[in-house]
């Protein structure tokens, strides 16, 4: 379990957060959804210990991992959404990280590259941008850390390698796993992602699991637009009206117009979702 | 398994740091060993002859310089920031792990390699046409400074490569550059004003006999001793010199029990017709405390007054034996003595210093 | 496995689980894929599975052995059939019959459909 609690953060020209609190809990995952430039890769970088936080505002199973401890680092994984693949094989590098991770498995790592259409022996620096953001994922995945911070992880992916990115991270979940996957493109996570985490502007406007958005709100595809409607977006076929859940049915629960939802109407979200 | 220092894992780090850092850089070290075989070609088909033992050697370490200071850039390229610098701190091992790792590739194997695959092939080619090159270059190295500096040279390019960011080479021959250059100027500055002033030996003895001299510490207790010993060899009634010599200390008890404060000595030369040959004052004449100080001590002076004569050759020994022991030592001590705590820092604190700083470079940086 | 965007995806993939009991992919107290696995196949959340698989499984079409796995319930696509039989009768039907009535289409020209209909799968499966 991750807790944060009052976290702040700054560059030198900007602050980035001010107090951010958020719990994560474990068996989940994490969408992590925002904006480009809101502060994501912020968060997760300072989970990772590769940004810095001196105090105790990150709680990760009681350990700091700004800290770096050998014991903390193996049980996390970071894939940055900027990298430069290494020059050598997919297979030798996973093979040289995989050591220093209880969990890894090179046979995992052989079917997820089977499923992304990939050769072990493939050098990074002779595939295209595409399959070696695959390659990462796929050591990412092996190396079966408790925590896993993907960044941006579909940017870049085609259509049937983002079907695969779904169905192997997945079919990779435990009891024991955090996975927290960021993203602005919210279409390429549709329900793989549950808890939804909504930030902006500094803070997180909702942090809830996909059965209390379902329990809280109603979202119908309509011909217009509704005046009683606490937001609408408009689709291919006609408009997506959010309502208030009075009756308790589920709807399908559209995650790019909540997204959109959250960003515009920010305090009627809040409203919403406040714990009593 | 420990969370600092764990030799299983520090064996994989090591292993796995080859894989990913140092292997891919295979050819362009072993390119290195091409360098004197070339030279060597070259300067046979220009000038005829064989290249001395003298210069191989020292190509071979020249050669060992250029590329053990320069590995740690190219090999760890960027760790300090974004990309690289993610997976080198993702690493799950510990900071001084990885620095440990790094000194073992950068700071020993590798350096070791060059000079030794170097030396070897030399050997082979010696041993080969004997006729062509005289001397095994690799005898030279015993006994050698100039390997031991390889290691420094590899501490600070590390150091450098953590440390800076952008153009890491350029900055870090600049900061080293800047470190040795103030070094050397204000060694060379302390040098010139402090000894050379008061301290020429060499001249001391013309200064003896031509004018005032005076030496601002006073004589310890092994100088008055020698003092003692010299002028129960040196005299002769029937010198045409008359040396005087009086002398000052200062005896007093401090907390630590009877001891003595200070000597002051004054020695006057005349010479048959009486004319002052030469001055000589040691000691801040007039330090000598005596009475009470503030701090509760109290001191009483002794004096003594020491009359010979010597002939002009026993004055020269004197004057050379005594310019020896009694040129104020404690002032070239103090620049022997600093002159040798700064090369003692350049050779091993600064490198100590810049492996500490590494460490914290690698475990408080932010990867940006 | 594509979404309709109309309906809770919970309740697309509950149908698609019937589906393959009914068809008899899947066959009564046979294993099912475990929820993972589910999860991985459709790229769904595996919390989400879970939900469907509680409810199926208050339903009576599954159960679950501890540390082995869900397996098909006897007697799970009888169940399923009355459940659809139900829906069908209920829902359905009337509103066929209303608009037979409205086109003065009679039970024997329905029975002749069906009797065609009935011989055409047959051959079907004379084939395969």
């Amino acid at each position: 379990m991750i807790k944060i609690n009052n976290l702040s953060y700054s560059y030198t020209s900007r602050d980035v957060f001010n107090g951010l609190s958020v719990e994560l809990k474990s068996g989940k995952i994490y969408g992590l959804l925002g904006e480009n430039g809101v502060g994501k890769s912020t968060l997760l970088k300072l989970m990772s210990g590769i940004l810095k936080n001196e105090g105790d505002a990150i709680n990760m199973d009681g350990k700091n991992p700004w800290k770096r401890t050998p014991e903390t680092m193996s049980e996390l994984y970071y894939l940055p959404e900027d990298f430069t693949g290494p020059s050598n094989s997919i297979e030798n590098v996973a093979y040289g990280f995989g050591k220093f991770y209880r969990n890894f498995s090179m046979d995992k790592l052989h079917d997820i590259l089977k499923s992304f259409d990939l050769k072990p022996d493939s050098v990074f620096t002779k595939l295209s941008y595409g399959q070696q953001k695959k390659g990462m994922i796929a050591i990412a995945l092996s190396l079966g850390t408790r925590y896993l911070f993907l960044d941006e992880p579909t940017n870049g992916l085609d259509i049937p390698s983002k079907v695969s990115f779904r169905q192997l991270v997945a079919g990779s979940l435990n009891e024991e796993k955090t996975i927290i996957i960021s993203s602005h493109q919210v279409r390429d996570l549709d329900s793989l992602i549950d808890p939804v985490i909504i930030m902006d502007r500094n803070e997180i406007i909702l942090n809830e699991e996909m059965g209390e958005i379902e329990k809280r709100l109603a979202f119908r595809l309509e011909n217009r637009e509704s005046a009683e409607a606490l937001f609408s977006q408009q689709v291919i076929n006609g408009f997506i009206n959010v309502y208030p859940n009075g009756n308790g049915e589920i709807t399908n629960i559209d995650t790019e117009v909540l997204f959109n939802m959250a960003i515009k109407k920010r305090e009627t979200i809040k409203e919403i979702f406040k714990n009593e | 398994m420990n969370n600092i220092l764990s030799i299983k894992r520090l064996g994989k780090l090591i292993a796995s740091d080859y894989g990913l850092y140092i292997r891919p850089h295979r050819n362009v070290l072993l390119s290195g060993f091409l360098f004197l075989p070339a030279f060597e070609i070259l300067y046979f088909l220009f000038s005829g002859t064989s290249v001395s033992v003298g210069t191989r050697h020292q190509l071979i370490i020249g050669i060992a310089y250029f590329y053990v200071f320069l590995l740690p850039f190219s090999a760890y390229k960027g760790i300090n920031k974004k990309q690289n610098g993610y997976y080198f701190t993702l690493l799950p091992a510990s900071s001084l792990e990885k620095l440990i790792s790094m000194i073992f590739w950068c700071s020993i194997i590798i350096p070791v390699a060059i000079v030794a695959g170097q030396e070897a092939i030399d050997a082979a080619v010696t041993f080969a046409i004997p006729h062509y090159n005289h001397g095994y270059a690799a005898a030279r190295i015993y006994g050698s400074t100039s390997v031991l500096l390889l290691l420094p040279i590899s501490v600070a390019a590390i150091f450098g490569n953590l440390l800076f960011r952008k153009s890491p080479v350029f900055k870090t021959i600049m900061l080293f550059g800047l470190i040795y250059f103030s070094i050397t100027v204000s060694l060379g500055i302390y040098i010139v004003n402090h000894v050379s002033k008061n301290f020429d030996g060499n001249t001391y003895f013309k200064e003896l006999t031509s004018g005032n001299n005076q030496a601002y510490e006073p004589a310890s207790k092994s100088q008055m001793i020698y003092l003692d010993s010299l002028l129960k060899t040196t005299s002769d009634s029937s010198g045409k010199y008359d040396v005087t010599i009086k002398t000052t200390a200062g005896y007093g008890e401090n907390g630590n029990g009877r001891g003595k404060n200070g000597n002051d000595v004054e020695i006057e030369i005349t010479d048959s017709t009486g004319k002052i040959k030469s001055n000589i004052k040691i000691g801040r004449q007039g330090s000598v405390i005596t009475g009470k100080t503030s701090g509760g001590n109290s001191y009483e002076k002794e004096e003594r007054t020491v009359t010979m004569k010597m002939t002009e050759k026993q004055l020269e020994g004197f004057s050379e034996k005594f310019i020896n022991n009694f040129k104020d030592k404690s002032g070239i001590t103090a620049c022997i003595g600093v002159c040798k705590a700064i090369i003692f820092f350049t050779k091993y604190i600064l490198p100590l210093l810049m492996l500490i700083l590494s460490y914290f470079l690698i475990k408080k940086r932010q990867i940006v | 496995m594509e979404f309709n965007s109309n309906i809770p995806i919970s309740l697309q993939i509950k149908e698609y689980l019937l589906e393959k009991i009914i068809l008899e992919e899947w066959k009564e107290e046979e294993r099912i894929p475990s929820i993972r696995e589910m999860g991985g196949t459709l790229g769904v959340n595996p919390n989400t599975i879970m939900k469907i698989y509680d409810m199926i499984q208050r339903d009576g079409i599954i159960y679950n052995k501890r540390g082995i796995g869900y397996f098909v319930s006897n007697g799970a696509k009888e169940t399923i059939m009355k459940e659809r039989r139900k829906t069908f009768l209920e829902k359905e039907m009337p509103a066929i019959a209303r608009k037979m009535i409205l086109l003065d289409i009679s039970p024997e020209v329905v029975n002749r459909i069906y009797e065609n209909e009935k011989g055409s799968l047959n051959k079907q499966d004379l084939n395969t």
